[in-house]
C-alpha cells in the first residue's frame, strides 16, 4: 500500500466515532460506530488473511432490507474495514437467551427471510458460512410489515466468494452446530453449506432452544415441537451429503413459504377471528346515524368479551370459512396450539390495553400509547365543553358546536380503538390506513349532520 | 502536570522503600504505552491520524501500526510523532520516555535546536529547516521520503 493509499484509509476511518465496541474477537473486533451525521453503522475489521474483499464489494450495490447495506469498504495495512449500515432489532439469539419461542409459522417465516437475503448472496456468487441465531436479526415491527420481510441476515464476517480453485475450505470456520459438516474441511462450501445451517436455525427456532450437537436426531422432537412441515424441511435441509438438500436458497425459501402458509400465518395476517374486534366501534358507527363502510360483519357467535382459556381457543373457534383461500390457524394439528406466543386478546378496552402494554417495546407501541394519553385529556376537555354548551344553549352556534362536539367525541374515541386495536394485532398497514379513513369520514359526516340538526332545532324553536 | 508529580511522588517512595519489593507492592504503575498516549493526544486535540501522518512526514503505513500499538518506535520517529500531534516540549518528553529512548536534552546540539523549535510551536518542516540551517542532520533523513 502506499503513503496516500493508507493516508485515504485512516482519513475514512477517523472519520467515525466509535460508539460502542461490539465484540472484540480473534476474527478482528466489531465496533458500533456512527458518522458525522449520527447515522449508526456496523464497523468490522477483519484480518487481512481472513477477509475477503471480493465479497464485500459484490455487496456494495445492493439495497435489500433483509441484508445490511454495505456503506464502504477499505483497507488499512493489517485488515480490511467493512462499514454496513447498523440493523436495528432483536437477534434470533436474544429471542432464545429470553426463552422467548416464536410459533412454528413464525419460525418458517424467519427462516424464509434468511433464505431471501441467501438469495441475494448466492445469486452475486457470495456465501454466508456463518448463518447462526447471533446473525439473523428481526427488526420490529412498525409498519405492519410481515416477519419474513422484517428478517435480516448480517455479518458477513467470513463471507467468501464461490468459484475458488480449492477442493475444501482451509479454516475451520462459523459457529458449532449451525456450520454444515463440510466445512469443518471435507469438501468445499458452496451454497448449500448456508442451506444446511438455515435448517438448524429453523430447527432452534422452532425448539425454542439451540441444539448444538454435530448430528441431529430428528425423532427426539415430537409434533408438538417440531410440526410435520418444518420437519421436513429441517430433514432435507441438514442432509449431510449437500446434493440431498435443498439445491438453492430460493427452493428452501418456497418451501418454508408454503410452510409458513401451512402453519397458518401467511403474509402477516394474525389468526382470522380476530377480526370482528371492531363490534365496539361498529356500535358508534350505528349511533352517530352515518352509514358504515362495508366492513366485514360481527359474527354474533363471537362473544365480545373473549378472555377465553388457554388451549380451549382451538375448539370454540368459528370453523374455517370454506373456499376462503387462506388457511387459518384452526388448521393446524392440534399440539401446536401452545407453542403460540401470544393468545387471543378479549376486544375490550382493557383486555387491548393490557395486551398493548404487554408488548415489547417499538415505535408503533410508544406511538399509541402517547396517542391515548393525549386522547383522554383531549376527550376530558371536549366532554366539559360539550356539557357547558349543552346547559347554557344560547345561541345557534352552542347548538350546533354541541351537536358536533358528540360527533368528534365518539368519532374520536372510535379513532382510538382502531389504533389499538391495529397496534395489538399487528395487521398489514393498509388495513389501518383504510379504516382510519373509514373512521374519518364518518366522524366528518357525524360533525355535518349532528350540526346540522342542532341548527335545525334552534330554527324550530 | 499530574503525571510529573507523580513520578516524583513515586520515586520518593521507592528512595524510602527498604527492598524492591515494599516499593512494587505499594504503589501501581501505570501501564500506558506509546499507543495509548498517543490517542489520548489525538482525542485531546481532535486530531485525525491522517493529519497527524501527514504533519509528521513519518510513513503512513509504520505511523499506522505505532497507533495500532504494533510497532516500537525509535527516536527521531518519536520527535516527528510529537510535532505531527502538535506536541508541548513536556508532552514530547513524556511521548519519548513512553518510546523507551532518551529524552531530548539541552547540553546536546541538536537536541538543543529540537527543543527550541518544539517550543515555539514550530512545524516538523520548519524544525528540518532549522537543523540543516545550523549544520545537524535533519529529522527526516535524505532519502527517506522515497522509501
Amino acid at each position: 500500500m502506499t503513503d496516500d493509499e493508507v493516508i485515504r484509509a485512516l482519513e475514512l476511518d477517523d472519520s467515525f466515532k466509535v460508539v460502542r465496541v461490539l465484540v472484540e474477537h480473534r476474527v478482528g473486533a466489531t465496533e458500533l460506530v456512527a458518522d458525522a451525521a449520527g447515522q449508526l453503522y456496523v464497523r468490522k475489521r477483519i484480518p487481512l488473511e481472513l477477509a475477503n474483499r471480493d465479497a464485500w464489494e459484490r455487496l456494495m450495490g445492493v439495497h435489500d432490507a433483509h441484508v445490511p447495506q454495505v456503506a464502504c469498504v477499505y483497507q488499512l495495512p493489517d485488515v480490511l474495514v467493512v462499514v454496513c449500515r447498523y440493523v436495528m432489532g432483536t437477534t434470533v439469539a436474544q429471542m432464545l437467551d429470553r426463552q422467548f419461542r416464536l410459533a412454528p409459522y413464525e419460525a418458517a417465516a424467519v427462516a424464509g427471510g434468511v433464505c431471501d437475503a441467501l438469495t441475494i448472496l448466492h445469486d452475486r456468487g457470495v456465501i454466508h458460512r456463518d448463518v447462526s441465531p447471533g446473525n439473523v436479526v428481526v427488526r420490529p415491527d412498525v409498519l405492519g410489515d410481515s416477519m419474513r420481510s422484517r428478517t435480516c441476515l448480517i455479518d458477513l464476517g467470513v463471507a467468501r466468494v464461490t468459484n475458488e480453485a480449492a477442493t475444501h475450505d482451509t479454516k475451520p470456520l462459523g459457529t458449532p452446530g449451525f456450520s454444515a459438516p463440510e466445512q469443518y474441511g471435507f469438501a468445499q462450501t458452496d451454497a448449500r453449506s448456508d442451506l444446511y445451517a438455515v435448517g438448524r436455525l429453523l430447527l432452534c427456532l422452532a425448539v425454542g432452544h439451540v441444539c448444538d450437537q454435530a448430528a441431529i436426531d430428528l425423532a427426539e422432537f415430537d409434533e408438538h415441537e417440531l410440526p410435520g412441515p418444518l420437519r421436513d424441511i429441517v430433514a432435507k435441509a441438514c442432509a449431510f451429503e449437500p446434493s440431498a438438500r435443498y439445491q438453492s436458497a430460493l427452493q428452501m425459501g418456497e418451501a418454508l413459504a408454503a410452510a409458513e402458509r401451512t402453519l397458518g400465518g401467511a403474509d402477516g395476517g394474525r389468526r382470522e377471528p380476530a377480526l370482528p374486534g371492531t363490534v365496539a366501534a361498529t356500535g358508534t358507527v350505528a349511533a352517530t346515524g352515518t352509514t358504515a363502510q362495508p366492513r366485514q360483519a360481527p359474527r354474533p357467535e363471537q362473544p365480545r368479551k373473549a378472555p377465553r382459556p388457554q388451549g380451549a381457543s382451538s375448539t370454540t373457534h368459528t370453523p374455517p370459512v370454506p373456499g376462503s383461500g387462506r388457511r387459518r390457524s384452526d388448521d393446524r394439528p392440534a399440539g401446536s396450539q401452545p407453542a403460540e406466543p401470544e393468545q387471543e386478546i378479549g376486544n375490550t378496552w382493557p383486555d387491548r390495553l393490557k395486551a398493548l402494554f404487554a408488548q415489547p417495546r417499538s415505535a408503533l407501541r410508544t406511538f399509541t400509547i402517547a396517542f391515548l394519553g393525549v386522547s383522554l385529556a383531549w376527550l376530558l376537555l371536549l366532554g366539559y365543553a360539550i356539557v357547558q354548551s349543552w346547559i347554557v344553549p344560547k345561541t345557534e352556534q352552542m347548538f350546533i358546536g354541541a351537536f358536533g362536539g358528540v360527533a368528534l367525541f365518539v368519532g374520536h374515541i372510535w379513532f382510538a380503538w382502531e389504533l389499538l386495536y391495529f397496534a395489538t394485532e399487528k395487521r398489514p398497514v393498509r388495513t389501518l390506513v383504510l379504516r382510519l379513513l373509514v373512521v374519518l369520514v364518518a366522524t366528518l359526516g357525524g360533525i355535518l349532520t349532528l350540526g346540522f340538526l342542532g341548527a335545525t332545532i334552534v330554527r324550530l324553536r | 502536570m499530574k503525571q510529573e508529580t507523580l513520578t516524583d511522588e513515586l520515586l520518593e517512595k521507592l528512595l524510602a522503600s527498604a527492598t524492591p519489593e515494599a516499593y512494587l507492592d505499594n504503589v501501581t504503575l501505570p501501564d500506558r504505552t506509546l499507543a495509548d498516549y498517543a490517542h489520548e493526544l489525538l482525542e485531546d486535540r481532535g486530531l485525525t491520524r491522517a493529519a497527524v501522518i501527514r504533519a509528521s512526514g513519518l510513513n503512513a503505513t509504520f505511523a499506522y501500526q505505532v497507533f495500532q500499538g504494533e510497532r516500537g518506535i525509535g527516536r527521531d520517529h518519536t520527535i516527528m510523532l510529537a510535532f505531527g500531534l502538535g506536541c508541548s516540549l513536556v508532552e514530547t518528553q513524556r511521548l519519548l520516555r513512553l518510546a523507551g529512548v532518551s529524552e531530548l536534552w539541552c547540553k546536546v546540539r541538536r537536541d538543543a535546536i529540537i527543543i527550541h523549535c518544539v517550543d515555539h510551536g514550530m512545524t516538523r518542516a520548519q524544525c528540518d529547516d532549522e537543523l540543516y540551517r545550523l549544520g545537524e542532520p535533519t529529522l527526516v533523513a535524505e532519502g527517506d521520503r522515497a522509501s
